[in-house]
C-alpha cells in the first residue's frame, strides 16, 4: 500500500475513461459497481457517466477515493445525498457476496482438493475459516441492508421533511451506530489472519500458483473492503449521528 | 516486529506528503494519519494511540499547544520529533523533544534522524520479547485450539484469569492471529494439538 500514494493519479472529468482503467485496472470494480461496462473508446469519463446516468460529481469522489490511498473522503463526500451514498454501499455488498466470495471459495475448495493427503486436516480448517468468515461477512451485511440503512435513509426523509413519522428510530436504538464500527474491525481482522496464515503458516502447496492467486484476491478484496468501511465509518456514521442529534431537537 | 505507528503534523500539505514519502522508505514504521492543524492532531489522538509524533514548530509554538499536547499524551509516551520549518530556528522546550528535522536537513541527515529514532524503539521491543512463541504460550495455545474459555484455561494451568489474557494478548501480536478458529489452524500447522483432540470444535 505505501508506495502507491506516488503513483495516484487525480482522475478528472476530462481523462478518458480507458486512461483511468489502464492507470489503475482495480478500479474496474468501482466502475462496474455503476452499471458502467467495457467498450468505451476514447470517451472521456463525462462522457461515459453522461451516457450511464451517472451523478459525474458523485462519481469522480468515489473513483479518487478508490484510487488515492491518501484519500480523506470526509470532506467532499458531505455534499452528497445519503441515498446516493447508501445506494453505491449497497453494490458493493452484491460485489463481495455475489462475485468475490464465491470466486474465492471455490479457489480455496480447489486448494484444499489439490493438497497433499496428509495435510488434508490442516487443509479442511484453512475450509472452515474461510466459511465462518464468509458467514460473518454474510450476516454483517444484511444486518446493514435489513436495520441500518433503512433507518438512516428514513431518518433522512423525516429530517428532510419527507416524512412525518420517524418510526424506525426506536428499532434502531437498540443497535448503537457506533458497534456499527466495531463490527467493521472484527471483519477486517479475519481477512488479515486469513492472509497472514496462508503467507506465514500455510505449509507448500503443490498448487502454488494458485495459492499465490489467492493472496491477490484477498489483497484486492481487503483494499477494497477498507475503502468501503472507511466510507462507512468517516462519511456515513458522522452524517447519521448529526441527524439524531437535529431528530432530538425536532421531537422536543 | 510490528509497525511503529508514526502521526505527521505541519501545516503543509507539502511537508506532509513529504514525510509520508519519506517515511514510506524506512522499515517498521507506518504513518497511521496526518493532521494539518492542531486540532486536527488532537482529534487524531483522541481516536488512537502512537509511537512516533512528528510535529512542526508552526503547532507547538502557539501558546498553550504543548501543554495541551503533553496533557493530550497522558501516561502515553510517544517520541516527539520537531520539525522546524524557518532556517536557523532555535527551538525551547527542546527537552520534549526526542530528535530535531530542519527544512534544510539533507536526505542522509533526516532518513538518520528518523532510523535512530525506529532503531530505539524497535531495540526496547527486542529486549523484551522475542517474536517467538514461548512454552508457556504454547502451553496457552494448546488449551485455546482444544477449545477452552480463558478460566477454563486458567483453572487448568493454576494461574489467574488475568495471565491468561496477558498471554494470549502476546501471542496475537507475535503472529497476526487474534480470533479462535485462526489460533486452532496454527496450533494443528505446528503440531500442537492433534485434529482428533479439537474433534466435533471445528
Amino acid at each position: 500500500m505505501p508506495s502507491k500514494i506516488l503513483e495516484a493519479m487525480i482522475i478528472t472529468e476530462n481523462i478518458k475513461m480507458a486512461d483511468v482503467i489502464l492507470h489503475n485496472h482495480h478500479l474496474l470494480s468501482v466502475i462496474s459497481r455503476f452499471g458502467i461496462q467495457l467498450g468505451f473508446g476514447d470517451k472521456t469519463v463525462k462522457t461515459v457517466c453522461e451516457e450511464y446516468h451517472v451523478n459525474l460529481d458523485f462519481f469522480l469522489e468515489i473513483i479518487n477515493a478508490f484510487n488515492d490511498p491518501d484519500f480523506y473522503p470526509q470532506h467532499n463526500l458531505e455534499k452528497f445525498p445519503l441515498k446516493l451514498i447508501i445506494d453505491f454501499l449497497y453494490k458493493a455488498h452484491a460485489f463481495y457476496l455475489e462475485h468475490k466470495i464465491p470466486e474465492l471459495s471455490a479457489m480455496i475448495e480447489k486448494l484444499v482438493s489439490n493438497s497433499p493427503k496428509d495435510q488434508q486436516n490442516t487443509m479442511q480448517l484453512i475450509q472452515s475459516f474461510f466459511d465462518e468468515y464468509q458467514k460473518q461477512l454474510r450476516e454483517h451485511i444484511e444486518r446493514e441492508e435489513n436495520l441500518v440503512y433503512p433507518y438512516i435513509m428514513n431518518l433522512e426523509d423525516y429530517i428532510l421533511g419527507k416524512n412525518q413519522s420517524a418510526k424506525n428510530y426506536t428499532d434502531l436504538n437498540a443497535y448503537q451506530i457506533e458497534d456499527y464500527a466495531e463490527e467493521h474491525d472484527n471483519i477486517e481482522e479475519r481477512l488479515f489472519e486469513l492472509k497472514n496464515i496462508l503467507i506465514k503458516y500455510l505449509p507448500p502447496q503443490p498448487d502454488y500458483i494458485l495459492c499465490y492467486k489467492i493472496l491477490g484476491q484477498l489483497a484486492h478484496l481487503e483494499d477494497d473492503m477498507n475503502k468501503h468501511s472507511d466510507m462507512e465509518n468517516k462519511v456515513l456514521v458522522p452524517r447519521v449521528q448529526m441527524m439524531e442529534q437535529e431528530f432530538k431537537k425536532i421531537e422536543r | 516486529m510490528e509497525a511503529k505507528k508514526v502521526i505527521i503534523a505541519t501545516e503543509s500539505y507539502i511537508a506532509n506528503q513529504g514525510f509520508h514519502l519519506i517515511f514510506n522508505k524506512l522499515r517498521y514504521c507506518q504513518v497511521i494519519d496526518k493532521a494539518i492543524n492542531f486540532d486536527g492532531l488532537v482529534e487524531i489522538l483522541n481516536q488512537q494511540e502512537t509511537d512516533i509524533i512528528l510535529i512542526s514548530s508552526s503547532l507547538f509554538n502557539v501558546p498553550g499547544n504543548l501543554n495541551k499536547l503533553i496533557h493530550q499524551l497522558g501516561n502515553t509516551h510517544p517520541q516527539l520529533i520537531a520539525y522546524l520549518p524557518n532556517p536557523d530556528e532555535v527551538l525551547e522546550n527542546s527537552n520534549l523533544f526526542t530528535e530535531i528535522i530542519r527544512h534544510e536537513d539533507s536526505k542522509e541527515k533526516i532518513i538518520d534522524t528518523l532510523n535512530k529514532i525506529v532503531k530505539s524503539l524497535k531495540g526496547n521491543h527486542d529486549e523484551n520479547e522475542s517474536s517467538e512463541i514461548s512454552e508457556r504460550e504454547k502451553d496457552i495455545l494448546k488449551q485455546v485450539a482444544l477449545g477452552h474459555t480463558n478460566n477454563e484455561i486458567a483453572e487448568r494451568l493454576f494461574i489467574s484469569a488475568h495471565t491468561v489474557i496477558t498471554h494470549r494478548k502476546k501471542i496475537t501480536k507475535k503472529l497476526g492471529i487474534k480470533s479462535v478458529s485462526g489460533l486452532t489452524v496454527y496450533a494443528i500447522i505446528n503440531g500442537l494439538v492433534e485434529m482428533e483432540d479439537i474433534g466435533e470444535k471445528v
